[in-house]
């Protein structure tokens, strides 16, 4: 069996972690779940809850289940010695990598997005008043955000790694600053061309040029994220 | 099995491993012994590929421990001192991870379980620390490793399941196993450990086994104190006393007497026994 590789080992490493890692994430799931219900009740109670922004909202509670995800299932980088536990498993680092990407971006996300469709049916079925009748699944919802999930689902599986305490403030922190010195340094350039022509206008070509550049910096910095958060893996020690 | 070349570590500035060297053997279960801080759970995860050694070179069954290959963390196991409770069911725990181990032996661990007394269906974070520790140590004794490195199995432990410790090791350490007990309270496991090294600040002083250090020192409870003895210090008894074995006379080895008889004749220890090889 390869060291590096083996589809037989990282099936073992993957039922690992979905019996003994995600159930951590248990409570916080279903409250995000039954969030959007639960306020609704509390703010409009009796009143008609749309369909689109229902869905809006489990959009929304879905990026807080993509970006906590690692945070609460993967708790092994906490402390000394669960990561000794979770380095010691023997499984390669890049098994235990896949596994983790596996996991906090595909199907926690899925899972969750299928849970609300239930849970939207159901309460259609109970509900009808004010849920009106049961909607036909939009699954694009998923797809359309797999960009914006991509990058999250990295950045937390890195922050995961770097930072014991405070974690997900810290990678949020570490996000927000990257986002700033990026749009600094988009700024810059409109704001020469601006200055340079003297005139509030921007070649829309150019525009178009700048958009596709910022979308490949943020896919090759999110792609950046996992490689690091890999090579973090591979390379920590517990002291 | 286990070759160490000059190995050091430091944590920052302070020194704690400095050019150890030993070869270990399997089928024996060392007893390591030092004072606190010397450097025992570092080397110890430095065997277990947790630590990444500054220098010198260390192999385990033949592998690099720091790159951390399945093959080579499928033939070892570390059990820490502290053991971090999870939220799971013993058994289920046992289970997922003994998966990972082509040796693993569930009828091994239900049978060491039940020895030690411990609900295999509660949860680890329900138990008392004596009770994890029991349950860790079963887990431990029944993945059938090439290595197992224990942290101080016995700290937590009652009275009657130290005794118990040392009879389910004994019995369950298999003739190609090398054991490695890191550990302070030296008479939980006496009768169990041979060879014993014992560990200075940044070197090894010795690495021997019962019968050479039965050959070369001899161990005895005197009435009076005896100054040209290597080591002797009243206790209850009387006093105990650590002499050269000069006319061949093979006495118990005293495991507290020797370890403090080391502390006192460094030098000495290292040349007599060699601690390099």
């Amino acid at each position: 069996m390869s060291n590096i590789f083996s589809f037989e080992r990282f099936l073992k490493v993957l039922k690992y972690d979905l019996v003994m890692r995600v159930p951590a994430i248990g409570i916080f799931f279903l409250v995000l779940l039954i969030m959007p219900h639960v306020l609704h009740q509390m703010m409009d109670f009796g009143n008609i809850f749309p369909v689109d922004q229902r869905f809006d909202l489990c959009g929304v509670m879905c990026v807080f289940v993509v970006f906590f995800a690692p945070f609460k299932i993967y708790t092994a980088f906490r402390g000394k010695q669960e990561l000794g536990s979770y380095l010691m498993l023997p499984a390669s680092s890049l098994e235990k990598f896949v596994s983790m990407v596996l996991v906090s971006l595909v199907l926690v996300p899925v899972s969750f997005v299928l849970s609300c469709y239930l849970l939207d049916a159901i309460l259609c079925l109970l509900f009808s008043g004010q849920y009106g009748s049961v909607v036909i699944v939009d699954y694009m919802l998923l797809l359309r955000g797999a960009y914006a999930m991509f990058a999250l689902t990295g950045a937390a599986i890195l922050g995961n790694t770097l930072f014991k305490k405070g974690a997900p403030g810290k990678t949020l922190l570490c996000m927000l600053i990257l986002v700033l010195l990026w749009t600094s340094v988009i700024a810059s350039k409109f704001f020469d061309m601006l200055l340079g022509e003297g005139v509030v206008a921007v070649d829309p070509e150019v525009l178009r040029l700048w958009g596709d550049i910022t979308a490949i910096a943020y896919f090759a910095g999110a792609t950046l994220f996992y490689i690091l958060a890999w090579w973090r893996i591979r390379k920590i020690q517990i002291s | 099995m286990i070759n160490l070349r000059d190995v050091s570590f430091s944590y920052g500035r302070h020194k704690v491993l400095g050019n150890v060297s030993m070869n270990l053997e399997q089928g024996k279960i060392y007893g390591l012994l030092g004072e606190n801080g010397v450097g025992k759970s570092t080397l110890l995860k430095i065997l277990s590929g947790l630590l990444k050694m500054e220098g010198g070179e260390c192999t385990v069954c033949g592998e690099v421990p720091y790159m951390r290959y399945p093959s080579f963390l499928q033939e070892i196991y570390y059990l820490p001192e502290d053991f971090a409770g999870e939220n799971v069911v013993v058994e289920k725990y046992a289970m997922q991870t003994g998966a990972f181990y082509p040796n693993f032996s569930p009828d091994k661990f239900y049978r060491i379980l039940s020895e030690f007394g411990v609900d295999g269906k509660a949860k680890f974070n329900k138990l008392s620390l004596g009770q994890q520790k029991k349950a860790i140590i079963a887990v431990a004794l029944s993945l059938g490793t090439k290595v197992l490195l224990m942290d101080e199995p016995s700290n937590g432990l009652d009275i009657p399941s130290k005794a118990l410790l040392r009879r389910l090791i004994a019995e369950n350490a298999s003739d190609d196993q090398l054991i490695i007990i890191s550990t302070h309270q030296v008479k939980d496991l006496e009768n169990l450990i041979d060879p014993i090294i014992i560990m200075d600040r940044e070197c090894v002083l010795m690495n021997a086994s019962i019968e050479e250090i039965s050959r070369r020192l001899t161990f005895s409870i005197e009435p009076e104190e005896d100054k040209g003895a290597l080591y002797c210090q009243r206790d209850l008894r009387g006093y105990v006393t650590v002499r050269d074995n000069e006319y061949g006379v093979e006495t118990p080895v005293d495991l507290e007497s020797l370890f403090n008889c080391a502390l006192a004749n460094k030098a000495l220890f290292k040349e007599m026994f060699n601690a390099n090889r």
